[in-house]
């Protein structure tokens, strides 16, 4: 066994020692991923045609969660539902993570003037409650997904900000990266090659543990009615418009809020095992 | 053991005997229309969304007429048999010769502020409500000027004639606010205090949460006095939450809620009551201000008007509880035209519209809505429905203070939904929405450059018309113009405008259930 297998097992050996919970979220997220790859395999319905006749229709074989007011397929909805959440969710939190590393770099590396700056403004977007905040920049970028993903991103972005600047402090004060300035190495290669790389793993978690909260932000902001435009399938939109017959087919309601839930949940603990398994004197910690 | 036990059910007993005892004694008695009805108490309701103006010449909402319809009432009423009769008038006079309407007021009508309601006051209300109120072209768009005659006369003089002046005075442009108010406290004051001849005073209200009301001790129809001492209303701006309160007995009526809400607890025994007289038509507008928009053509809108199925949207989405009209106007009402032929559903028909407007493929356009509006589940069936036929629709929701601001109607391109009220007094929507007088009012189609000339006539002809036979003939010409020669709009689908869903022991003996604009307070009691 080489050298590298050892450490691909151990990694995996610590990131599913919490037991059965990590290998039924990884199941979970692994389906949600297929679903949303898959959808136009899998269900043969168009997620938007509207079809009257079949308006609340009951679960059947045709319909296993039955159709929505407007007589679309329920199941077929959840599907591209999934695709929306998780590309709102992997790309709002990419943008999110390599603007606030670059930012906090900066801010932590330079510190003076322009670190200066860029904290300030971290507090004073964190001074604006993140939901209000994240609500009004959404209605100013619109109501498409790159409209969502500037939103939420831009909403993420004092987190990833203050963990990049507080990670260059620290490594900042190891004696390599002393020599490495008196050694008159450039700035920008003791950025890149030894501070970024050092504070990558911790931000990796951070940017795991965020896709939760982005995938609950877009559905939170789809059901109040400010993200995704109609007639496209969201799980936010759908618990939305399926809480009006709650009484009459809690399924609208009910499927999708729960997707949102195992998938938000199943992300949690995938985040929480990875930073197990990146940094084991952290375990059970929050 | 056995003794507690039966001490126990002695307790029971004899608690559930005074429990019965209290119920009956504390139980509002019959309807006030019963003989022997016991009255008093509170009737507590609810609605969706709270009101934003108090005085009477500002009132336009369905929110603002149920709330503030305890307090003002209007010259004109309907009577059971839906005949406009005089109310705080004692008489009001056509002279089409002379092009006036003289007002006679009644000598026994005073305003909750003791003051009485004179030709003084009346007057005052006239000019102010033409000089203040946003909706003063619709009703006194023909008025010239108002002339006191007497303490109890005052004469309307018009441009031109104007049949609808008396369905006006039914409308916000009857309802009487006190002048004494106005002067002793000035213009400013009177927005937020509302003072009139109605059945209750309004003593206290909280922004978005609740008004309250006590029985007018001035009030001055001593032969019509109101069943319930207190009115409360509450805003309950969440469906779900007003349905609950329902079945919990919170409430004792609820207006607003879609026709799930509406069908559902109608299913559970609670009373549907509706206005019989004003509906709300969810027309469908084509506005457009740009040069060789598709929908200048009217191939193209009449292709619209084709791919939306109307008998399913009512069906589906409003359980029915809708109904559907090929025209501006309601089947059955006599501003209805058999002319008319309107468009039945038709797919094939609307892609061979567009084939022949140089459209094959579709194109892509817009629906402004109020976000506001609730009209979601309308927006994305017709969005589905030109999908179809290859007209790639984007849903623009505006917030309420855009939507308000851009004056309601202005849009440069595309189409706009619409929920529009309309009633007794349809000439005037119509003069206010189709006329060329839109453009410089608030109606729809203010900045469309649809505004044919022939169908301005034949609406200022209806306006202008000496009987009414003759309006209606105008009016049956203009439905024609607006739907099949021009297509200035579609019909999507008719819906009662003023419905109440109450508990099963709420009688409406002419409360919403008439045809009058305002509700009658004095016409709702509680059963045994």
């Amino acid at each position: 066994m080489t050298k590298r297998e050892i450490k691909i097992r151990s990694f995996l050996k610590t990131f599913y020692s919490r037991g059965f919970i990590v290998y039924a979220s990884t199941i979970v997220f692994m389906i949600f991923v297929i679903a949303a790859i898959f959808a136009p395999l899998i269900s043969s319905y168009d997620p938007n045609a509207i079809s009257l006749t079949e308006s609340l229709a009951q679960p059947s074989s045709a319909h296993i969660f039955g159709c929505d007011l407007h007589g679309r397929d329920v199941f077929t909805r959840i599907l591209y539902g999934a695709r929306v959440s998780l590309i709102v969710s992997v790309l709002s939190c990419i943008v999110g993570a390599v603007l606030g590393m670059i930012l906090g770099l900066i801010a932590g590396y330079k510190q003076g003037a322009i670190g200066g700056l860029i904290m300030r403004y971290v507090d004073l977007q964190l001074a604006i409650p993140p939901m209000l905040f994240t609500i009004i920049i959404g209605m100013i970028a619109g109501h498409s997904l790159f409209g969502m993903v500037f939103a939420i991103s831009f909403g993420m972005l004092p987190a990833f900000i203050r963990l990049m600047y507080g990670q260059v402090l620290s490594l900042k004060q190891n004696d390599y990266i002393t020599a490495l300035k008196f050694a008159d190495v450039p700035s920008w290669k003791i950025i890149l090659m030894h501070l970024l790389p050092n504070a990558f793993p911790t931000m990796l978690v951070n940017f795991t543990m965020n896709l939760g909260s982005s995938i609950m932000l877009e559905s939170t902001l789809s059901f109040l009615g400010i993200g995704i435009q109609q007639p496209t399938a969201s799980w936010g939109s759908m618990v939305s418009d399926g809480y009006s017959y709650i009484f009459l087919r809690p399924a609208l309601a009910f499927v999708p809020g729960v997707c949102i839930l195992l998938l938000v949940l199943s992300l949690n603990i995938l985040g929480d095992s990875l930073r197990d398994a990146i940094d084991p004197r952290l375990k059970g910690k929050l | 053991m056995r003794k507690v036990v039966t001490f126990l059910l002695m307790l029971c007993v004899m608690f559930s005997v005074f429990a019965n005892g209290s119920s009956e004694t504390t139980a509002p008695a019959a309807s006030g229309t019963d003989s022997g009805s016991q009255k008093g108490g509170t009737i507590v309701g609810a609605m969706n969304v709270d009101v934003s103006a108090y005085a009477s010449w500002r009132l336009r909402s369905g929110q603002e007429k149920l709330s503030l319809s305890p307090v003002y009432e209007p010259l004109m009423k309907f009577d059971e048999n839906g005949e406009l009769q005089p109310y705080l008038a004692e008489s009001l006079v056509a002279d089409v010769d002379n092009l006036t309407y003289t007002v006679t007021l009644r000598d026994d009508v005073y305003f909750s502020d003791g003051s009485k309601l004179d030709a003084d006051a009346l007057l005052w209300n006239f000019e102010n409500f033409k000089a203040n109120s946003q909706t003063s072209s619709t009703h006194f768009g023909s008025v010239e000027s108002f002339e006191k005659i007497d303490d109890r006369t005052v004469v309307i003089h018009l441009s031109e004639w104007n049949t609808q002046i008396p369905y006006s005075l039914n409308s916000v442009a009857g309802l009487m606010y006190s002048k004494k108010a106005f002067d002793d406290h000035g213009y400013d004051w009177c927005l937020e205090n509302p003072v009139g001849t109605g059945p209750y005073v309004m003593t206290e209200y909280v922004t978005d949460s609740y008004k309250r009301y006590e029985k007018n001790p001035n009030y001055w129809n001593k032969e019509n006095e109101p069943y319930f001492d207190n009115v409360e209303i509450r805003i309950i701006a969440d469906n779900m939450s007003a349905q609950a309160a329902l079945i919990s007995g919170d409430i004792d009526f609820y207006y607003g809620g879609d026709f799930q809400m509406k069908s559902t607890l109608q299913n559970m025994g609670y009373n549907l009551y509706s206005n019989q007289m004003w509906y709300t038509i969810y027309f469908l507008i084509f506005g457009s201000a740009v040069d060789g928009s598709p929908l200048e053509d009217v191939r193209v809108r009449q292709a619209i008007a084709y791919a939306i199925d109307s008998d399913a949207i009512s069906k589906s989405l409003d359980f029915g509880m809708s109904f559907v009209s090929n025209q501006y106007a309601v089947e059955g009402t006599q501003f209805y035209s058999d002319d008319v032929v309107g468009y039945e559903y038709n797919p094939e028909k609307a892609k061979q519209l567009l084939a022949e407007a140089g459209y094959p493929n579709g194109f892509s356009t817009t629906i402004a809505v109020g976000v506001d509006q609730a009209l979601d589940r309308y927006m994305v069936a017709i969005q589905g429905y030109l999908a179809e036929v290859g007209i790639d629709v984007t849903l623009d929701y505006q917030e309420t203070a855009i939507w308000t601001s851009r004056g309601i109607y202005q849009i440069d391109e595309g189409m706009i939904l619409a929920g529009h009220g309309f009633g007794a007094n349809l000439v005037n929507q119509a003069v206010s929405n189709f006329s060329q007088r839109a453009i410089s009012g608030v109606g729809m189609l203010k900045d469309s450059k649809i505004h044919p000339d022939d169908l301005n006539d034949v609406l200022m002809s209806a306006l202008s018309a000496t009987d009414t036979e003759e309006m209606l003939s105008y009016m049956h010409e203009a439905e024609r113009l607006i739907i099949d020669e021009y297509c200035l709009g579609y019909p999507v689908v008719i819906a009662f405008s003023t419905q109440i869903i109450a508990q099963p022991d709420i009688i409406d003996s002419g409360f919403v259930q008439a045809y009058n604009e305002y509700m009658d307070w004095t016409k709702v009691s509680r059963a045994n």
